[in-house]
């Protein structure tokens, strides 16, 4: 209950009744901290995968709760820093820390609650080294905590280029009506892009066409789409449009009623973004695990990869072709059975998409069938290089 | 490796079965730019460009690309598309499957010289709820004829580049849906007749978006 001193003028000052003391525990009376995660859209404790510049990051920090004696609520700060003076980041929630209900590492970088998160600001995101540290823990409403190891973070960040990108809808008749995509299935492909794909920009354009077919769709529509895709970028390319943009088509599948199945015009060896793709659009209903508005974001992911070399990882089994013998993980997953790898989706305000800690031993990479699908290092790593190297076809 | 190439091209989208052989060609137009890969053609699958004579003009085994699709579907059905350097004289493009004949795209005559008319952009009636729709009112006076094939742009005052909205139609008759162009105002819009080797801009007007 608030009690307030209304002695004097002015606004009356509160009386608030300030935490217990989080006595900490240990021959070092210091409040341990795990590590510290920076990521972007996937990640390992040792920040091995390539960070983007201008992207945006998230640091975790991740504090043992073996190191206090009870239980407590803990904010903090962290301070980053480009080799000049340090600038402090306040974090974006507070935690709970109980050492009766200890939880591993694992269980933190699953849980956004679990961890202190910091969203980076655009300034420590520019290219080149970052240093972070922890610069305060506290008890909010109460008394700073001393804070254990680790040492300060230092990370690169990379440049990487565009994702140039145009997004062509295709409007069919389905003998009663035209069908095209809704404006949300666009949306949540490109937020998507921008969220999974390795690059901080996705260059992107759209606009919905007449297809130059007709319901219902089959096995080969997505073939005659590729081929009306390909004729139309063809045309746009020679009138001026940058010839290293990949081109889409967006095919909704009129309320399940027809649905394409997407296919890319190739898996090009080299850097080829001539090589168009095609993939459905619509309300997922739990498709794959999905339950937002559409599923034309991880679809186009996957069929766009494909355009950027990507074979298929062969999971499920029997369900899909296993054409890339290199991929790593087991099952399709996103990491190895031991969790090194966790998936992070930032989220998008605009679509009412929370930050999301995704656990990389739960979640499928992007070239797989498989359900609750998220990139892996292996396919962003790949990606970034692909996305290099068509960069480079245009000097300048 | 790959480069960017421009220059004068046709650019031909075909599609073949590797296994039966049958194959067709879907689409056939001028082109200034191509990707120059080192993928492996198919040296049993090749474009031949001929002149009126049938002479031939230039010949190329392709690049026949597998999609993505799952074991049989990549392994039977491959998608063609190569930009042919383009020979004054083309005609028409042969797709040969063995060295036999499978799809031809014979050109037709170009257009007499003319100045681009103006075709008439007006409402339809009937938009919907979402679409505000444009179209060619004098569209429908035009009847297929084969080997020409009509391309309509729109380049709306916001855009730098033409939007395509329809590629190798037998008729220019296609509606313009204002709505594809956010916060533009006006747009200029072309109707290109091609033979796939040669074209002409037969139209070209200024329309008010809003």
């Amino acid at each position: 209950m608030t009690k307030l001193n209304n002695k004097g003028l002015g606004y009356p000052q509160p009386f608030r009744r300030r935490p217990p003391v989080m006595t900490l525990a240990g021959p070092a009376p210091a409040l341990a901290i795990r590590g510290i995660e920076i990521t972007q859209c996937v990640q390992d404790m040792a920040n091995s995968v390539d960070l983007i510049a201008e992207k945006t990051a998230v640091a975790r920090v991740y504090l043992d709760a073996a190191t206090i004696a009870r239980s407590g609520r803990v904010a903090g700060e962290i301070a980053w820093s480009r080799g000049a003076a340090e600038t402090y980041l306040p974090g974006l929630n507070a935690i709970t820390l109980d050492p009766a209900k200890p939880v591993s590492l694992g269980e933190q970088r699953a849980d956004m609650t679990k961890s202190l998160n910091f969203r980076l600001p655009p300034g420590a995101l520019a290219a080149g080294r970052l240093r972070l540290r922890v610069s305060r823990l506290y008890q909010p409403g109460g008394s700073d905590l001393a804070i254990g190891t680790p040492a300060p973070v230092e990370v690169t960040l990379k440049k990487a280029p565009p994702l140039r990108i145009r997004v062509i809808g295709l409007r069919y008749d389905n003998g009663q009506e035209n069908v095209s995509p809704a404006a949300i299935h666009f949306a949540y492909f490109k937020s998507f892009l921008l969220r999974a794909y390795p690059t901080a920009s996705v260059t992107w354009s759209q606009i919905v066409v007449d297809a130059d077919f007709r319901a219902p769709l089959n096995e080969s529509t997505a073939d005659l789409a590729n081929a009306q895709i390909a004729a139309l970028r063809s045309r746009e390319v020679s009138s001026g449009v940058d010839p290293r943009t990949h081109y889409f088509g967006l095919v909704d599948d009129d309320g399940s009623r027809n649905f394409m199945r997407g296919k890319a015009f190739a898996i090009p060896g080299t850097p080829q973004p001539d090589v168009v793709a095609s993939g459905p659009a619509g309300v997922p209903n739990g498709f794959a695990g999905d339950r937002d508005a559409s599923y034309a974001d991880w679809y186009g992911a996957h069929e766009l990869g494909h355009t950027f070399g990507r074979f298929h990882p062969g999971f499920p089994p029997g369900q899909q072709d296993a054409s890339d013998p290199a991929f790593p993980y087991a099952n399709g997953c996103i990491s190895p059975p031991d969790g090194r790898f966790a998936g992070f989706d930032v989220g998008d305000a605009a679509l009412q998409l929370p930050m999301t800690p995704l656990v990389g031993t739960s979640c499928h990479d992007i070239m797989t069938y498989a359900a609750n699908q998220w990139i892996s290092a292996y396919t962003y790593q790949a990606i970034l290089k692909r996305l290099a190297e068509e960069d480079a076809l245009v000097g300048g | 490796m790959s480069t960017i190439q421009s220059g004068d091209f046709v650019h031909v989208v075909a599609t073949v079965n590797m296994k039966t052989g049958d194959g067709k060609i879907l689409y056939v137009n001028p082109s200034t730019s191509t990707v120059q890969s080192d993928a492996a053609r198919e040296a049993n699958v090749e474009l031949v460009a001929e002149d009126a004579a049938g002479q031939p003009l230039h010949r190329e085994a392709v690049v026949v690309r597998r999609s993505s699709g799952d074991g049989g579907d990549r392994g039977d059905v491959g998608l063609i598309q190569s930009d042919l350097p383009r020979v004054d004289g083309m005609k028409s493009i042969a797709l040969l499957f063995n060295g036999k004949e499978v799809s031809r795209y014979a050109g037709g005559e170009p257009a007499p010289a003319a100045q681009p008319a103006n075709l008439g952009l007006a409402m339809t009636p009937e938009s919907g709820p979402h679409r505000r729709l444009l179209e060619l009112t004098q569209a429908g006076q035009f009847q297929p004829v084969d080997g020409v094939t009509y391309s309509v742009q729109v380049k709306p005052d916001t855009d730098g580049h033409w939007n395509t909205i329809a590629v190798g139609r037998p008729t220019p008759d296609v509606e313009i849906d204002r709505n594809q162009f956010p916060n533009a105002t006006k747009a200029e819009v072309r109707v290109l007749r091609t033979t796939g080797f040669d074209e002409q801009v037969i139209a070209h007007e200024t329309v008010d978006l809003f």
